[in-house]
């Protein structure tokens, strides 16, 4: 069984390794394809930053399609991770020998820096493996825990406990990852002649009226939650083939059954795509098409990494963090005061169900109605931020203004904010916080000092009360608990003294996080 | 062997390294050990079913 394996070093486009010194990084993104694409600006970045680096970019097989043939990376690696799994769970000895050759060959690489963006625990237990002068993102240490060591790392994985506290897209978080913020990238996609062909030979062989303007719906996406209601479309697309367009539904060959019964619905001048074109095919037909129109999907991210206008709309996720990433993009957002709740059960689905087609077709033809039951938003991409602009009034924002840019500037402290009462509040529970950590950091100095174990239930104690806060707090405590248990877990008191330094450097981070401003004002 | 049960070996030996944890260094095979648990309990796109 093992022979018959396929390659699994796929190089794209080798280079002749002449320069030692040359920097090679290897950026880990396995799954899934929306993620892949809106990591391709991070590449971009990279190689602009420092033209003779090799980027690698580590993918399992059937999610390449987001990053082939992009032209900043130098070699793709597939991890059939499908086929591993299926030696493990008949054989599992023989398993592990094949994932074991799998990372031998890796480690022979000797990346100078490894970029883990990926939140999978098994990536973490490879990255332990790999060879790394510089390791960024989530990985396990042999101590027998997992650790994020490097700054932007720890605000990604804080997002999830405290998002209204978030005001970046992740793509904008990625390029912090990497250290290559400043470079002005958007989102990638090299298509083939020949995916550009067949796409084109697919509208010629459908279309009556080959000169018909055509608009694509985006039917499915990965959650059914996340999915605009087939009624929706069939009334949006009813009204746009009136105006004259020519509606191509497209979406993985699971959702057959669904754009078949949206192109019925629709009636002529309609089109089914699913099933009958790859992926990247659906890609190269959005070149020939005036419009997207998608929920949160990998096809948002292609249709935006190609410069196609996108109407997207979001219901339980959230558009700043995962918008079409690039300027222009209408963005619709239904309302509901749980969002983004992230919720993969919601059976409401009142989100989505809130953005009604009327609104989709007035903001298609660029006017946008106030009071239509939900937001909407135009993307904007200046000084490498992406930002979501209200495209109407009474638009509610996906986070708190004045608390977002204060957890940006633990680690951004130059920014500025607005000294309003949001900052004075979040600023008195900063004074509030740091007492407490102080206090967490001198229990454990005493008990180094008279070894007393009192002293480190009362650290529990305060640890546990700080676990209950609310607002910005949340954040601050999520970044800590990550530092915190990213400490190797053996010897008990270099980890006590390792964890006083982070008590200590973290109060002075937040301190300074909303003291700067004050200073400023004061002046 | 059944496969399920296979897989449950492999999961009672994963169990055991990480009840090592915090008190001894663990192996370049261990952490390997660890890997192949955690990817023989994952699903595949497909498997989701766009349900998850």
């Amino acid at each position: 069984m093992l022979q018959k394996r396929s390659r699994i070093l796929i190089p794209i486009k080798r280079k002749s390794i002449q320069n030692n010194k040359m920097h090679k990084y290897l950026i880990i993104l396995p799954n899934n394809l929306g993620d892949v694409i809106t990591s391709t600006p991070v590449l971009e970045g990279l190689k602009k930053k420092d033209q003779t680096s090799e980027i690698t970019f580590l993918v399992e097989n059937g999610f390449e399609a987001g990053i082939e043939r992009n032209p900043y990376c130098d070699r793709l690696i597939r991890f059939d991770r499908e086929k591993t799994r299926e030696y493990i769970r008949s054989e599992w000895q023989n398993g592990i020998k094949y994932l074991g050759e799998f990372i031998k060959k890796l480690k022979q690489e000797s990346f100078d820096t490894i970029i883990n963006l990926s939140q999978n625990t098994y990536i973490s237990y490879i990255v332990a493996l790999l060879k790394g002068i510089e390791k960024k993102g989530m990985q396990f240490l042999p101590e027998g825990n997992f650790a994020v060591n490097d700054e932007w790392s720890l605000y990604l994985y804080a997002v999830p406990y405290a998002r209204q506290y978030n005001c970046l897209h992740v793509t904008d978080v990625y390029k912090r990852i990497a250290g290559v913020q400043s470079c002005a990238a958007e989102g990638k996609i090299t298509l083939r002649k020949d995916e550009i062909k067949k796409a084109k030979k697919f509208i010629e062989e459908i279309t009556v009226n080959s000169t018909s303007r055509k608009v694509v719906f985006q039917c499915g996406a990965a959650w059914k939650v996340k999915q605009w209601p087939p009624e929706y479309f069939v009334i949006l697309g009813r009204k746009l083939v009136r105006d004259g367009y020519f509606i191509l539904i497209t979406g993985a060959p699971q959702e057959f059954e669904s754009a078949t019964k949206i192109q019925e619905g629709i009636g002529e001048n309609s089109a089914v795509t699913t099933g009958k074109l790859s992926f990247r095919e659906t890609i190269a037909l959005l070149l020939f098409t005036d419009c997207c129109i998608t929920a949160d999907t990998a096809l948002m991210h292609a249709a935006s990494a190609l410069n196609r206008k996108v109407i997207a709309l979001f219901g339980p996720t959230s558009p700043i963090e995962t918008g079409p990433y690039g300027s222009g993009h209408t963005v619709l957002a239904g309302k509901c005061p749980d969002r983004p709740c992230f919720n993969k059960n919601c059976s409401s689905n009142r989100c989505l169900k809130g953005i009604f087609p009327e609104t989709v077709y007035s903001c298609f033809h660029n006017r946008f109605p106030d009071n239509s039951g939900c937001d909407i938003f135009k993307t904007e991409l200046s000084d490498g931020i992406y930002k979501l602009i209200p495209a109407v009034s009474k638009t509610e924002q996906y986070y708190n203004e004045t608390g977002s840019v204060v957890a940006r500037k633990l680690l951004e402290p130059w920014i500025t904010v607005s000294f309003d009462d949001t900052f004075k509040q979040i600023r008195s529970k900063a004074k509030i916080y740091t007492k407490e950590i102080r206090k967490m950091e001198k229990e454990l100095v005493e008990y180094i000092s008279d070894n007393d174990i009192s002293h480190i239930h009362q650290y529990e104690k305060i640890h546990r009360e700080l676990s209950l806060s609310d607002g910005i707090t949340v954040f601050w405590n999520a970044i800590l608990n990550l530092k915190l248990n990213s400490i190797p877990v053996l010897k008990p008191l270099t980890g006590i003294k390792e964890s006083i330094n982070i008590l200590e450097k973290t109060a002075k981070q937040i301190t300074q996080s909303v003291e700067n401003e004050m200073q400023a004002v004061s002046r | 062997m059944r496969t399920d049960l296979k897989v449950e070996k492999l999961r009672s030996l994963a169990e055991k390294i990480k009840k090592k944890t915090g008190y001894e260094l663990l192996t370049e095979y261990e952490i390997l050990l660890l890997a192949s648990e955690e990817i023989a309990h994952t699903y595949t796109y497909k498997e989701k079913k766009y349900t998850e």
